[in-house]
């Protein structure tokens, strides 16, 4: 995530984002609270500010034309969402709902298209922040084209607990089954197989809808991926 | 707007784009513009990522090749697109290869000069910021098209986009993708992909010879209002276990 991307070119490292010295920079923040299902916008809004989420979690949901619902992400504190306010005249993609009580900073189009013109920091580190995003949603898509819905859920618990970076046993709080079957695109009742396959299997525990402890043992299940081209040394 | 409206999105910010690369070197140096011929790779996966690209001219794919000898196609870019954004990620290696699908005029530059760029130069780091963010939604549109679609309608919708990010001279048709090209950018087999391309020129959504011309009438099969499919309403989400 955004703490991960380092630039190359000597200088200060553009880090991960405070949002009080933002705040007294550029003005423009407006911090509040939002309980559990409380909705920063919808599909097909408007999309007039970027959202920082400072603590809690949000899920981006789609709801498609044939009424059929996905989860495109899941946002933990330190996330933004509703970036599309930095394309003129666009309407967000999907609805942005709280899984969890969560405090949110809204920041106006102007005051960001000012800070990112103004601030080269601040832009820097919204491009990094960004490419980093797309990686992951590169990272899903693929998964989408080659797995099985037993990896791609697999896959999806390894990177929803990987969120802070350090591996170990890392937890998913807040996350039904549901909804971890609409993020890869399964039914519920698949996803209930393989959550139990996983924890006879001793990757995973959990315990009713609260939390998920995904163990590192998980990544036995996914295929290895560093294929040998690498350590062919192709070069360009 | 609409997820199936979001395809058009890699054309409109192409098109905007007021990146001009003839400016470039003199500003922040280690730019190396080529010609590369149809069918080369500008990078492969899994190579180190140490520059960005800009397509001046043509048109390339991106693709990516499983452990188990799989290709997938995740993207399809036009003239005025950035790619090998890797090299400015945690990602140090590629994570697809690109191909021309046509002659093409392309723009390497330098790692330590895209960092330079987007420092100095807030023209350059707003113009490649809105890049990012409309790239990441066209990125989230296929995942939708994924995770919602049957594969006839990701299919449909493929068309529909191949046909709005082409060369406009080009009229409403597509050409250098066969039907396998398209079963890696669907998710499916060649076998399927002949079915559903088939039934579409049967309702007269399409014709094809050499290359496919795409009526507007195809926006049907993506709202599911023409059913074409094995068995209406699959969702194919079982189909990657086969």
């Amino acid at each position: 995530m955004a703490q991960s991307a380092v630039m190359p070119e000597k200088g200060p490292p553009c880090g991960g984002f405070d949002l009080a010295s933002f705040a007294h920079r550029h003005g423009g923040v407006t911090k509040y609270t939002l309980r559990r299902g409380g909705r920063l916008f919808s599909q097909d809004e408007p999309a007039n500010d970027l959202f920082y989420l400072d603590q809690g979690q949000i899920q981006l949901s789609v709801t498609s034309v044939q009424r059929r619902l996905a989860i495109v992400d899941i946002l933990t504190a330190g996330d933004f969402c509703g970036e599309r306010c930095l394309v003129d005249e666009s309407r967000q993609i999907s609805t942005a709902t709280c899984i969890t009580d969560s405090v949110v900073a809204r920041i106006a189009r102007a005051t960001v298209t000012r800070a990112v013109q103004q601030d080269t920091a601040f832009a820097e580190f919204c491009v990094i922040y960004f490419l980093e995003r797309s990686a992951r949603l590169t990272e899903r898509l693929i998964s989408q084209l080659f797995d099985p819905s037993e990896i791609r859920l697999a896959r999806i618990l390894l990177q929803l607990s990987n969120h802070g970076g350090d591996r170990g046993s890392m937890v998913i709080y807040n996350l039904d089954q549901e909804a971890l079957a609409q993020l890869i695109g399964t039914s519920r009742s698949r996803t209930n197989y393989f959550m139990n396959k996983f924890r006879e299997m001793g990757h995973i525990h959990y315990d009713g809808y609260n939390y998920i402890v995904v163990r590192d043992s998980l990544l036995q299940v996914v295929p290895h991926e560093i294929s040998d081209a690498a350590s062919e040394g192709r070069n360009l | 707007m609409s997820v199936s409206n979001l395809y058009s999105l890699g054309r409109s910010f192409a098109s905007e784009s007021p990146f001009h690369p003839q400016r470039f070197p003199d500003l922040y140096g280690g730019i190396t513009r080529y010609r590369a011929a149809s069918a080369n790779a500008i990078y492969r996966q899994e190579e180190i990522a140490d520059c960005l690209y800009y397509l001046q001219q043509g048109r390339i794919v991106l693709k990516v090749g499983s452990p188990h000898g799989k290709d997938a196609i995740i993207g399809v870019l036009g003239a005025g697109a950035f790619f090998g954004e890797e090299c400015l990620t945690s990602r140090t290696l590629r994570s697809s290869t690109a191909i021309c699908l046509i002659d093409s005029l392309a723009v390497r530059i330098e790692k330590a000069s895209v960092v330079r760029a987007i420092r100095r130069d807030p023209a350059f780091a707003t113009l490649y910021l809105r890049w990012v963010v409309g790239h990441g939604d066209a990125l989230k549109a296929s995942l939708i098209s994924q995770l919602t679609d049957s594969s006839e309608q990701r299919l449909a919708r493929i068309l529909l986009q191949l046909v709005n990010s082409g060369d406009q001279t080009a009229g409403a048709s597509v050409e250098g993708f066969d039907q396998e090209a398209l079963a890696q950018m669907v998710g499916t087999t060649r076998s399927r992909v002949n079915f559903f391309m088939t039934r579409f020129r049967e309702l007269g959504h399409i014709e094809y010879d050499d290359k496919i011309a795409v009526h507007e009438s195809l926006w049907r099969v993506v709202t599911g209002q023409d059913h074409v499919g094995l068995g209406a309403h699959s969702t194919d989400t079982g189909e990657n276990e086969k």
